[in-house]
């Protein structure tokens, strides 16, 4: 009797080791890439651990090294992140009896849906940042076949059109158009031409009008980090101002939206599980009152919320679609926000197909 | 306890049989040869079945076209690459590979090296993925080809709706149109479809 005892404790106290937080490199890894140190971030996630947070630590070190512009590091990771996550669709039964006893972090991470398709996203980036329309091509599609399983979830105009420029840098215009409908639909408040996907102008200071694009296009992925502080962002080039970069999903907002729709699914979990608990407190407690208040302590105490997310995500997706200055080797990207304006030269060369040049930048620390 | 203890003896006895009787084999690593021709897919992905099959039957096809047979005189062609239009990242130049070794060991025709076709795309500021159809027909022309092969792989995937189950069944369809343009007139001299669909379940629930 007094070894079974013993064997609980021992038990309870691995269970609650396991669900604390083993992510000590990636808490270093986000410190670092925060404070604008993005290869100390990359170096402390050199060795990425096996198990239920694997595809997070992925998706972390391939946005790590997206910023750096190790595209195909980044690639990497995200075609891992990517594979690891299908797989995670059959439902582990071990898993998810720990999950049962302890909480929600003792399931593998496999991020929220619209976590998911922006993976498809980034990858799409990668592809697009090394000229590789086709692989983009690829990516576009995965992100319109998950966009298209949403069950309920919100739809994201920024993935949507990404999906339709990459379709669109592939040769498949007809395929593109449905997609900048889609985005259009979504985001009403910022006309856009549906065909091509050229913004409308906003204000007088804003965009050319798309009928004025005559020569060749600069399509700038503007990323903006929340931490930044940054509002929106303007391209310059020769000190001529060549358009405002049109925000298409505030990416905590979406999450929230997503967050919202599992609620009751995760809350109905919290409840079957909380009774679990006191159903094995209970029998505990029948045997050895003491002991049962141990095991009951234990037990909630461990009982905290699943928070973990893709924490490197940037808070705004944007993108400027301007006409190109002729013979294009670098522009400025002013950042706008709270702290005041900041500015960063963007430099070539750039990714080109046909007239179109494609170029990525994050208002970074 | 001396009962209990007994029925835990006999249950690792039993256990240790067992696995001696079947030799762990479960927990040796093996390494087996696999015969491709009769080899069965894994799940419905596009694998080696397909584009041997794919790469197979387009080369056969090409060959018994018979604009080829021109009295001894073969005709030479350029392979201009088949479009990805799947959602996996598919070697589609293994395709063109496996079509191209077949019309030449039929002896139906000659290709263009494709070191030479990259080296011209590259001195026109080109890749062979980024080439507009008009700059494939042109590059195929100053290559001296009189015919240019291009083509397409499509992906259509079924799946079954959401619903209370135990597994998950899905259906996969492939479609390869293959074209062969006459570069002389521009216009498309051939073309052939061939279509590879496959279905598979996964269960839901594992451990």
């Amino acid at each position: 009797m007094i070894r079974r005892p013993s064997l609980c404790l021992v038990g309870f106290a691995a269970l609650w080791i396991g669900a604390g937080c083993a992510t000590v490199p990636l808490d270093s890894a986000l410190r670092h890439f925060h404070d604008g140190e993005l290869e100390a971030a990359d170096a402390a996630l050199n060795t990425l651990p096996e198990g239920r947070d694997a595809v997070r630590h992925l998706m972390e070190r391939g946005m790590i090294r997206h910023v750096r512009r190790d595209y195909d590091g980044s690639a990497a990771d995200l075609a891992r992140a990517i594979r690891l996550e299908e797989e995670l669709e059959t439902h582990s039964v071990s898993k998810a009896g720990a999950s049962m006893l302890v909480n929600d972090s003792m399931l593998s991470f496999r991020g929220l849906p619209c976590e998911r398709t922006l993976l498809h996203s980034f990858q799409a980036r990668n592809y697009l940042a090394r000229g590789q329309w086709e692989g983009a091509g690829v990516e576009a599609r995965n992100i319109i076949r998950l966009q298209e399983k949403l069950d309920g979830f919100a739809d994201d105009a920024y993935s949507r059109y990404l999906a339709g420029l990459c379709l669109s840098l592939a040769g498949d215009e007809s395929a593109a158009a449905f997609q900048y409908q889609i985005a259009a639909s979504l985001l009403p408040e910022t006309p856009m031409d549906p065909a091509t996907g050229r913004f409308s102008p906003a204000t007088p200071a804003g965009n050319a009008d798309p009928s004025r694009f005559t020569g060749s296009e600069l399509v700038c992925l503007v990323d903006l980090s929340g931490s930044a502080g940054a509002a929106g962002a303007d391209l310059y080039a020769g000190g001529r101002h060549l358009g405002s970069a049109r925000i298409l999903t505030d990416t905590e907002t979406l999450r929230a939206l997503h967050r919202e729709k599992m609620a009751s699914r995760r809350m109905a979990k919290a409840v079957a599980r909380i009774a679990v608990k006191e159903s094995i407190a209970a029998v505990v407690a029948a045997h050895n009152e003491d002991l049962g208040d141990m095991v009951r302590f234990l037990l909630f105490a461990v009982e905290t919320p699943d928070e973990r997310t893709w924490r490197t995500l940037p808070r705004s997706l944007a993108v400027a679609r301007v006409q190109c200055p002729p013979g294009l080797d670098s522009f400025d990207v002013v950042f706008t926000g709270w702290h005041g304006d900041r500015r960063i030269t963007v430099k070539g060369p750039f990714a080109r197909q046909g007239g179109i040049f494609v170029a990525l930048c994050r208002d970074y620390p | 306890m001396s009962r209990q203890s007994a029925c835990w003896k006999g249950f690792l006895a039993l256990l240790a049989i067992a696995m001696l009787g079947s030799g762990c084999r479960a927990f040796r690593a093996s390494v087996r040869e696999v015969d491709v021709a009769t080899a069965k897919p894994m799940d419905t992905g596009y694998d080696y079945s397909d584009l041997r099959w794919l790469g197979n039957s387009v080369g056969n096809d090409v060959s018994s076209w018979k604009t080829l047979d021109q009295g001894g005189r073969k005709p030479i062609l350029v392979v201009m690459g088949i479009q990805n239009r799947t959602t996996r990242h598919i070697d589609t130049k293994a395709i063109t590979d496996t079509i191209r070794t077949v019309v030449i060991n039929n002896g139906k025709a000659d290709f263009v090296n494709e070191s030479q076709r990259d080296t011209l795309l590259k001195e026109q500021g080109y890749q062979l993925a980024n080439c507009t159809p008009e700059t494939r027909v042109a590059i195929g022309r100053q290559l001296g080809a009189r015919y240019m092969l291009t083509g397409s792989l499509v992906e259509l995937k079924k799946e079954e709706p959401r619903q209370v189950r135990v597994s998950k069944a899905e259906e996969v369809f492939y479609q390869l149109t293959v074209e062969i343009t006459d570069l002389q007139t521009g216009l498309i001299a051939w073309t052939a479809q061939k279509e590879r669909a496959r279905g598979a379940s996964k269960p839901v629930i594992g451990w």
